[in-house]
């Protein structure tokens, strides 16, 4: 018996392997559509049903009457009244591409992180105690079809666990999607309810009809059974009604199927009627298979398995063998989802951000964060599944384990304020999220779940309460009393969570990115559609393809559908939109305007879902990066057009100088050749002529002797140029008044010229301070600019003033003349070496200006031309004091 | 995204009869919680009532509240694009 039960099991598995392939193989190729029908999204919402209801919901009747059937009412009341809250969450899923309920809570709350976690953590420890019950209901009915033949519990719930993760990281995390839609999981689960519903039905009808003898029969049989009577307590009957409806909205295994995996909004209307309807069919034949089996079965015999063992006993094992097909079928559906559910949320919330702040400084490769995300998940399914056979283990799978249900419930219901608050408050915040949730979490620790694992309080500790504090008992907190424990701890738990939560947000003040999200979220219908923008798949792949020839350019974009048209072979020019398609293009796309940005449009072209805050904030943060980059690119860029245009006027500079040193060059040599020849020349006439007269040979030998002086003096001039450019110069320090400095000047240059005609006038006050400096030299610029001005000033009377007064710790010195000055285009060139401006007729080396040049510039001042005056005018600022540098 | 349209005091018969569905969809859960909880208030002089009863009862409400949620969503399903707000006037009803 056991072998061919293992056999069918495993028959069964097989086949619900191939229905998950084969339904993601036909998503991959777009044969999806009929996949995403409204009664396969209402099936898949049948994993509410679990190996714990479909089994224990008769143990439950066989125990305590109707009550069970609250299990079923509540969320049949949410999907009647989907119009309030379900039709929002998709919306908000749809528009926020939510991924999980914990992902929904912390968007909502301004991508707190600190409340991904902290649901993450509240979701597993509420589910493992409920992954162990699959288990446990699974091996129960092993134990139920091989009672003589040995078989370990434990190694049949390993096994089980197991199987199952293997076909969770098979189909769940096959790849990536960014609706976090898994079409094989949802298919399979699809099937799986179809199976559970029908043999759960074959079993009732089998009762019903064949044992009991019909309707008549059965209600008389209720009457006489020991359930007769309706006696329920009326605070566990609302109290349950309610917690299974809010469980059925925020367990995580359910938020999956009827948020993330929802691809149409009009799905809801369908299954608004069609699931309530689903768990009305699953609770029809629950009383009647308890009431059989009460009468029918031993006394003892373990309710929880009614459904097993009445075809058993009766002898009609084929019936049995479905029925147990539909137990395994409902534990299996539960563990994948809620596995994959709880993986999607370590894996958004605990492992990526450790991850990301971990490799924060590291060189990131394209692909390392899929790789990561999707190593992370299946290792997180394995985790959690063995978990839950760990707790499995260490319980002992006992009566406790089956208690666990509804605690289980109570657990992840404490989200249920921050959720509802987030989504129809906008004053809801973070904080208040927070404080809400810890509190309702720990007072659900300490007055159900602690409770619940049997010996952890005292039978002191919870008659007394923690050192003898009465109103501090676990189950009679605040001297209440009267209550139920599991209404106890949900009263409390939930009132005080949503106060927490109420004065939390009304005290504190939320972020901007809170605020922003808050208002995307509460007013959601604003700001989404149910109109699909995109219908047909060649519609995305025309939007894909103008997209991305407006970002890459007509040819590339052309090239890479190409390329995938190929890759996928197809025909035309246009690729499907698969997802392995849309990341590449996603790349291509983020090499040139960022990820975030490219990340965007792809989903706003393909998903038609909105542009969420985070994903606003990331492009901008972009382009503010792109921007700061073109800044410095474009500050580059100037900063080489000055350099270029420095450079240019360098070189014309350069260009005219050697002009100049080559006129000079001619004009040296010319200089020289003058007075050589005529030294040559007259020196010839004097060794030849012996019959000059004294008088001539006197008169030769002077001219002879000026020319020579003359060649000295060029000599001079250069050699002292040079001296004062290589620095060897001697400075000879003394002080004295510029007064006095400038009379001696003008006595060395009137000095044997009578006919001078020029008028120079000083004006230099009395008091100006005396001067510490090489007088010598100074003096030696100053008759340079007088005697120049004395030469070049050509107009009718010439007069020169000079001007000088003190500015700060130097002094300085003005040569105004009233000449034609210097013409603008050689005002540059005057203090260069070798420059003689214009054609002159005065002989010159034009060193005289170059000398001074340097000489100032020893004596720590500088020399200058003033452009702004008519005549010429140089201006001579020293300091008062010389330093040596 | 709007459509261009004329501000209207009333919207068209059809659309209204959906916006009324909306409304009955609104009350259907309060009517279902009042329904599942009327059982709780029952009493008889013999002061036990009957699981049967209570089970016909509740199975048939589920079945009321299955029929009326079908009829009313299909009403709306025809015209669920045109009762958001992006869609048309919130001030119009």
């Amino acid at each position: 018996m056991l072998n061919v039960l293992i056999g069918v099991c495993l028959a069964y598995v097989i086949a619900l392997f191939a229905v998950a392939f084969w339904a993601e193989r036909a998503s991959m190729q777009g044969r999806a559509n009929w996949l995403r029908s409204p009664m396969i999204y209402t099936l898949s919402l049948s994993i509410y049903c679990t190996g714990w209801t479909f089994y224990g919901a008769v143990g439950y009747a066989a125990r305590s009457g109707l009550e069970f059937v609250t299990i079923y009412l509540g969320p049949s009341l949410v999907m009647l009244g989907w119009w309030w809250i379900l039709r929002k969450l998709v919306r908000i899923g749809r528009a926020q591409r939510v991924t999980s309920i914990a992902d929904l809570i912390s968007s909502r709350f301004g991508k707190s992180n600190g409340l991904g976690v902290l649901v993450t953590i509240l979701a597993i420890v509420g589910t493992t105690p409920y992954i162990a019950l699959q288990l446990q209901s699974v091996t129960l009915s092993f134990g139920a079809f091989a009672n003589s033949e040995t078989l370990s519990a434990n190694t049949a719930a390993f096994w089980l666990g197991a199987g199952l993760a293997l076909f969770t990281i098979l189909f769940g995390t096959r790849n990536l999607d960014v609706n976090e839609r898994h079409h094989g999981v949802v298919m399979a689960i699809a099937v799986e309810a179809v199976v559970k519903l029908c043999a759960l039905v074959a079993v009732g009808v089998f009762v019903v009809w064949g044992v009991l003898g019909g309707i008549g029969p059965v209600l008389n049989e209720i009457d006489t059974s020991k359930v007769a009577t309706w006696d329920v307590n009326g605070n566990r009957w609302i109290a349950l009604t309610f917690l299974s409806g809010a469980a059925f909205l925020c367990l995580p295994r359910m938020f999956q199927v009827l948020v993330v995996e929802n691809a149409d909004e009009g799905h809801l209307h369908t299954a608004s009627w069609a699931f309530p309807a689903y768990l009305m069919l699953m609770s029809l034949f629950v009383i009647p298979i308890a009431v059989a089996g009460l009468k029918i079965l031993p006394s003892g015999s373990n309710p929880d398995l009614f459904v097993l063992s009445l075809p058993l006993s009766l002898d009609q094992d084929a019936l049995a063998m479905f029925a147990f097909i539909g137990g395994f079928s409902s534990a299996t559906s539960m563990v994948i989802v809620a596995s994959l559910a709880l993986a999607t949320m370590v894996s958004n919330h605990i492992v990526m951000p450790i991850w990301i702040k971990w490799s924060e400084h590291r060189v990131r490769e394209f692909g390392d964060v899929r790789r990561i995300i999707l190593i992370s998940r299946r290792v997180a399914i394995l985790l959690i599944i063995l978990l839950g056979y760990i707790y499995y283990w260490i319980s002992g799978g006992g009566a406790a384990l089956a208690a666990i249900g509804l605690v289980s419930f109570a657990g992840v219901t404490q989200v249920l304020p921050a959720m509802l608050g987030g989504i129809f408050w906008r004053g809801a915040n973070r904080i208040g999220a927070t404080a809400g949730l810890l509190a309702g979490f720990a007072i659900w620790l300490y007055t159900l779940f602690l409770p619940s694992l049997g010996n952890v309080y005292s039978a002191n500790f919870l008659a007394e309460g923690p050192w003898g504090i009465w109103w501090l008992r676990p189950q009679a907190l605040f001297g209440v009393t009267q209550l139920d424990p599991l209404v106890h701890a949900l009263f409390w738990s939930m009132s005080l969570n949503a106060l927490a939560f109420l004065i939390g947000s009304l005290l504190s003040f939320p972020t901007p990115i809170e605020r922003l999200q808050g208002a995307q979220i509460v007013n959601v219908y604003d700001h989404s559609s149910t109109q699909r923008g995109w219908s047909g798949r060649a519609a995305q792949s025309e939007d894909l393809m103008i997209m991305a020839q407006r970002i890459l350019g007509v040819k590339q974009a052309r090239a890479l559908f190409q390329a995938e048209v190929q890759n996928q072979g197809g025909q035309g020019y246009l690729p499907d939109p698969t997802p392995e398609f849309l990341r590449t293009l996603e790349r291509e796309l983020a090499g040139s305007v960022g990820a975030a940005t490219a990340h965007a449009m792809i989903g706003q072209t393909v998903g038609g879902t909105s542009v969420s805050v985070q994903d606003l904030m990331a492009v901008a943060d972009e382009a503010a990066q792109i921007m700061e980059y073109s800044n410095r690119l474009e500050e580059q860029s100037r900063e080489l057009t000055r350099t270029a245009q420095e450079l240019q006027s360098a070189n014309e500079k350069l260009t005219q100088i050697s002009l100049q040193k080559d006129a000079f060059l001619s004009q040296v040599s010319h200089e020289l050749r003058t007075p050589m020849t005529s030294i040559l020349s007259f020196a010839q006439i004097l060794r030849d002529g012996a019959s000059l007269k004294g008088q001539e040979q006197s008169r030769y030998a002077s001219i002879i002797h000026d020319e020579s002086l003359r060649l000295t003096r060029l000599l001079d001039d250069l050699l002292d140029l040079s001296v004062l450019e290589n620095g060897q110069v001697n400075l000879n320090i003394a002080t004295g008044r510029v007064q006095d400095l400038i009379d001696r000047s003008i006595a060395t240059v009137v000095v044997g010229d009578t006919a001078m005609q020029m008028q120079i006038e000083c004006d230099i006050p009395d008091d100006l301070h005396r001067l510490t400096t090489d007088l010598d030299r100074l003096g030696q610029v100053f008759i340079n600019l007088i005697s120049n001005a004395k030469k070049y000033c050509d107009v009718a009377s010439p007069r020169l003033k000079i001007s000088a007064y003190q500015s700060g710790s130097d002094v300085i010195i003005d040569f105004v003349d009233n000449g034609i000055g210097i013409p603008a285009q050689d005002r540059d060139f005057i203090f260069e070496k070798f420059v003689r401006v214009g054609e002159q007729k005065t002989g010159g080396a034009g060193l005289g200006l170059a000398i001074c040049k340097e000489i100032i510039s020893r004596l720590g001042g500088q020399i200058s031309y003033l452009s702004e005056n008519r005549g010429a005018a140089f201006r001579v600022q020293v300091p008062i004091n010389f330093h040596s540098t | 995204m709007k459509p261009v349209t004329e501000s209207k005091l009333f919207v068209e018969p059809r659309n209204y009869r959906a916006r009324r569905m909306v409304d009955g969809l609104r009350v259907l859960p309060l009517a279902g919680i009042f329904l599942i909880a009327m059982p709780l208030f029952w009493g008889g002089a013999e002061d036990s009532i009957k699981s049967s009863a209570v089970m016909l009862f509740l199975f048939g409400v589920w079945i009321f509240l299955i029929l009326l949620n079908f009829f009313m969503t299909r009403r709306i399903g025809k015209e669920r694009d045109w009762l958001d707000p992006i869609n048309s006037e919130t001030s119009v009803d």
